[in-house]
């Protein structure tokens, strides 16, 4: 089976990159490609000048990987938990402990630190989950449907987090097929159909390009001429 | 993938300490781990206790229970057995008689005995059919004779009664003797019995165990599997089902060390069972005063081999828990999986509540069957090394094949993203190899073991003569150790040329070297083994050794090389080098693969016929040490087999003409260190031949194991 054929694109440090598409796009299965979770059976992806094929591990400790269906441990305090994280990044002891605070006041869960993580609400997870990922500072983050399933309160933090990892220059890319919300965040764009990468911009660029006005209507377009030249 | 290779030790500790926090944080874990223990134990002992005791023997300071039919008969009878227990000389008093019964209050003082007065005289038969009291003692109504007339109601089927019975006829005919004696004396005649009895007791040598400790084993092997299976579940298809894998497939920390981890906890958690299950057991049977009864002379005794059976088997059944676990997707799906697995592992463990059941070469390979039956053995006081060792042994090899299996499938794409057939992967690669995968080899490793000792056996058994055993035992040596490497060869997708290190291009170097070490090793060996051995186990193995050699002192000397000499060399180099170290090289360094499959080699040489020599482990580790660095420096397995082939054939030409050599004055006297005329040239020898082999290079870039990696 082809999930995902022929998908190409470049982030740069401080850009925020939208990879957009349909459920079954294809949109997860690159990302975990890019973070080498699957293997791909051919090509590469290359992340701040490390290769996923031919050196994993530098390609992981180099990105934060947010995911909504990634989980918390139950039985460890929000505290043990970033610790134990910040140890698998091999984050020194007390860089991993001044790292904490910082990030207790960022996404502001300095009140819920040493509170076991099975008794937390689903948008204090959400928290620790952002902070879990950005625990070992990478230059490159990874962000898969990260507003799936949050409320409006929830979807702003998410916001915020964004306009936060763009102000301290990280590369991001964030896979959703909510596209009005990546009108709001996105610098540039990919859309993914069907497997393969049929139209990369900023908003403006593609507008251009396609003499339509939003995003969605852009996809709607795409996958309508998609349909039209299935049934000749 | 490169990143899988690399095991980090004390990141492996700190990933391990972690699962545990997590694990024993959980009130569920804890509930298992100690409170069932702790409750169930005491409860089972005093049932034990007060239900079982009357089937058991040697009970210790129980007094006897009588009953008897009035209060009158019943001051006759303890007046009587007082002053017969007087009269009964102190070596007749009884063989079950304990000295600490003169401890204990008894109703009847100084006896052991508890008398009581039926309710209902009619009574006695069925008080004493229902193990209410051990015999009856009825007295019959005769006035016409100044003598007591007692019936005395008892059992056959209950060792208590039998006891009994003995103990308080004993003391009743001193009476009648005394009375006999008395009055023969006044009418003057002497007593001259035809036949005089002095019964001397003696204590065994070892209290036998009860039929009862077989549970333990079971119990304890029961209680290490309930140990394992939550947290082994929980740590992995629990972990997926939290989304908590992502965590730890995103860090950049090798799936081989995660998996070690999780090992450690799950491991540790099984132990930390078992050692209360076994603390608490224990515990119990010495407060309730049953541990000489139950687990014999022994004793406590056994507990630290009990506990390295333990660890050995809580190894391996974490490990095979992991490799299932790994697979599943969900905690219900990872449950579902272990059911058959549950009940698989309780059929065996039946076994051992068959009593006569004999531990052979098959059941000393069986797993979980050979850790039950050796714990019974253990308990019971047989203690036997050889299949003790075996069995450990047996049972590591198949952990380390679980745990290599645990770790192909731990967090591959397929398991973490829903698509199925992950174990397949093991198995049918895409591609060609040119060196089996180590997992593949660990397999092999694991079958070749027991397959060695139960094919092993047949020759012996067959066979008529020395020759036929010697001819089958070529046999032995081709299925065991070509048949295994080369079916898993084929099943692993690896080219056999390759896989097997098999060159017909080798060095002329090589060969030199390989006849000089084939001709000088010898001595070295003899050397180390005089150093090494124990004085007494050396004269063990040279009388095992000697009544081989007696039995082929009539063999041809054509069979004896190709039995002893060429068929070992051709299968054993290819086996523990071209096939073991081959696959270990392609993923560990030059060091580690020569030294892990050296001592693999050594350990196969332990087992000689039905005995275990261990400092035989020395001089074939040793072998196994030179044999491992001529195919890593020479490429190939060839010269590895003419060195092998030349020791061999050297030794036994030495023994077949030893009257010849003795005739021209060369021999050798047993246990004596060589001359320095002999040994000097053959360490020199040897020593040119190392040199010589350190001097090889592979054609350089051209390492056909090292260009082409596993992935």
């Amino acid at each position: 089976m082809l999930a995902v054929d022929a998908v190409s694109f470049t982030v740069h440090s401080g850009e925020v990159f939208g990879l957009l598409g349909p459920n079954g796009a294809g949109k997860t299965t690159t990302l975990r490609m890019m973070l080498g979770l699957l293997q791909p059976t051919g090509g590469d992806a290359s992340i701040d000048g490390c290769s996923v094929a031919t050196d994993p591990d530098r390609v992981k400790s180099r990105v934060g990987f947010v995911s909504t269906s990634v989980g918390v441990y139950q039985w460890l305090t929000s505290r043990e938990m970033l610790s134990f994280v910040g140890d698998l990044y091999d984050v020194p002891l007390d860089r991993c402990a001044q790292r904490i605070e910082q990030l207790a006041d960022l996404l502001d869960f300095r009140s819920f630190l040493d509170r076991r993580c099975g008794v937390l609400s689903t948008g204090q997870k959400q928290r620790i989950n952002l902070a879990r990922a950005l625990i070992h500072d990478p230059p490159v983050m990874l962000l898969d449907e990260p507003t799936r399933g949050l409320d409006i309160v929830g979807s702003q933090v998410i916001f915020e987090f964004i306009q936060h990892l763009r102000s301290e220059g990280k590369a991001v890319v964030i896979c959703t097929h909510r596209l009005d919300e990546a009108e709001r965040f996105g610098d540039r764009f990919g859309l993914l159909h069907c497997g393969s990468m049929r139209l990369t911009g900023t908003l403006s660029e593609l507008r251009e390009e396609t003499g339509l006005g939003s995003l969605t209507e852009i996809f709607i377009d795409l996958m309508r001429s998609d349909t039209a030249a299935a049934t000749p | 993938m490169k990143t899988d290779v690399s095991l980090s030790t004390s990141r492996m500790v700190r990933l391990a300490t972690k699962e545990l926090r997590e694990i024993l944080r959980d009130r569920r874990t804890i509930l298992t781990l100690v409170l069932m223990p702790v409750l169930v134990y005491p409860l089972l002992g005093v049932m034990v206790k007060r239900g079982l005791l009357s089937t058991l023997q040697s009970t210790g300071v129980i007094p006897y229970r009588i009953v008897i039919d009035s209060k009158e008969a019943a001051s006759l009878l303890e007046q009587q057995l007082l002053a017969g227990d007087a009269l009964l000389p102190e070596d007749r008093k009884s063989p079950t008689d304990n000295p600490l019964a003169e401890l204990a209050p008894q109703e009847v003082q100084g006896l052991r005995v508890e008398l009581y007065v039926a309710r209902d005289a009619t009574s006695l038969e069925a008080d004493v059919a229902d193990s209410v009291v051990d015999v009856g003692f009825r007295l019959d109504d005769d006035s016409s004779s100044t003598s007591l007339r007692w019936t005395i109601i008892r059992r056959t089927d209950s060792s208590l009664s039998v006891d009994a019975f003995d103990y308080l006829v004993k003391r009743l005919e001193a009476l009648n003797d005394e009375y006999v004696v008395k009055t023969l004396a006044a009418r003057e005649i002497t007593l001259q019995r035809p036949a005089e009895i002095t019964e001397r007791v003696v204590d065994g040598s070892g209290r036998r165990a009860s039929p009862l400790v077989t549970f333990i084993p079971l119990v304890l092997v029961l209680m290490t599997m309930t140990g394992a299976v939550y947290p082994a579940i929980d740590l992995t298809a629990g972990e997926r089902e939290r989304g908590t894998m992502e965590i730890l497939m995103a860090a950049p920390v090798s799936r081989i060390t995660l998996l070690a981890g999780k090992f450690v906890a799950v491991l540790t958690v099984a132990l930390l069972t078992a050692s209360i299950n076994m603390l608490s057991m224990f515990a119990t049977l010495f407060t309730l005063g049953l541990d000489a009864t139950i687990v014999g002379s022994s004793g406590l005794r056994i507990i630290p081999l009990v506990m390295l059976m333990m660890i050995v088997f809580a190894g391996f059944f974490s490990a095979v828990l992991l490799s299932i676990t790994s697979v599943a997707r969900s905690f219900k799906e990872a449950q579902a999986w272990l059911i058959p697995l549950m009940l698989i592992s309780l059929t065996p463990g039946m076994f051992s509540l068959m009593p006569d059941l004999q531990i052979g070469p098959v059941l000393a390979v069986t797993p979980l069957v050979n850790i039950v039956l050796t714990g019974r053995d253990l308990l019971q006081g047989h203690f036997n090394l050889l299949v003790f060792t075996i069995a450990m042994l047996s049972t590591t090899f198949y952990g380390v094949v679980a745990l290599a299996v645990a770790a192909r499938v731990f967090g591959s794409d397929s398991v973490l993203y829903g698509s199925s057939g992950s174990w397949n992967d093991l198995l049918r690669p895409s591609a060609q190899r040119s060196a089996a995968p180590v997992s593949a080899a660990l397999f092999a490793l694991a079958l070749v073991f027991p397959l060695f000792i139960v094919v092993g056996s047949i020759p012996a058994r067959l066979a008529e003569n020395v020759n036929q055993t010697l001819l089958m035992n070529i046999g032995v040596f081709l299925i065991v150790f070509v048949g295994v490497p080369f079916l898993v060869l084929h099943v692993s997708g690896t080219r056999v040329r390759s896989g097997l290190s098999w060159g017909w291009t080798v060095p002329a170097r090589s060969l030199l070297a390989a006849l000089l070490a084939g001709i000088s090793m010898w001595a070295v060996l003899y050397e180390i083994n005089l150093t090494a051995g124990v004085a007494a186990e050396a004269e063990n193995l040279r009388r095992v050794l000697e009544s081989l050699l007696d039995n082929l002192a009539v063999t041809p000397l054509s069979i004896k090389l190709a039995a002893l000499a060429f068929a070992p060399a051709i299968c054993e180099e290819l086996f523990f080098r071209g096939f073991l170290q081959t696959s270990l090289r392609s993923r560990y360094s030059a060091k580690l693969s020569i030294v892990m499959s050296a001592v693999v080699f050594g350990l196969f040489h332990i087992v000689v016929r039905d005995h275990l020599f261990i400092e035989r482990m020395i001089p074939s580790t040793i072998m196994g040490l030179l044999l491992g660095l001529m195919l890593e420096k020479s490429g190939s397995v060839l010269p590895g087999m003419l060195l092998h082939a030349v020791h061999n054939g050297l030794l036994i030409a030495v023994v077949h003409f030893q009257g010849y050599l003795e005739q021209l004055g060369i021999g050798m006297k047993e246990e004596t260190h060589l001359p320095m005329t002999w040994l000097a040239p053959c360490i020199l020898l040897a020593l040119t031949a190392v040199g010589l082999m350190m001097s090889m290079h592979r054609e350089g870039g051209t390492d056909p194991l090292l260009a082409s990696p596993e992935r």
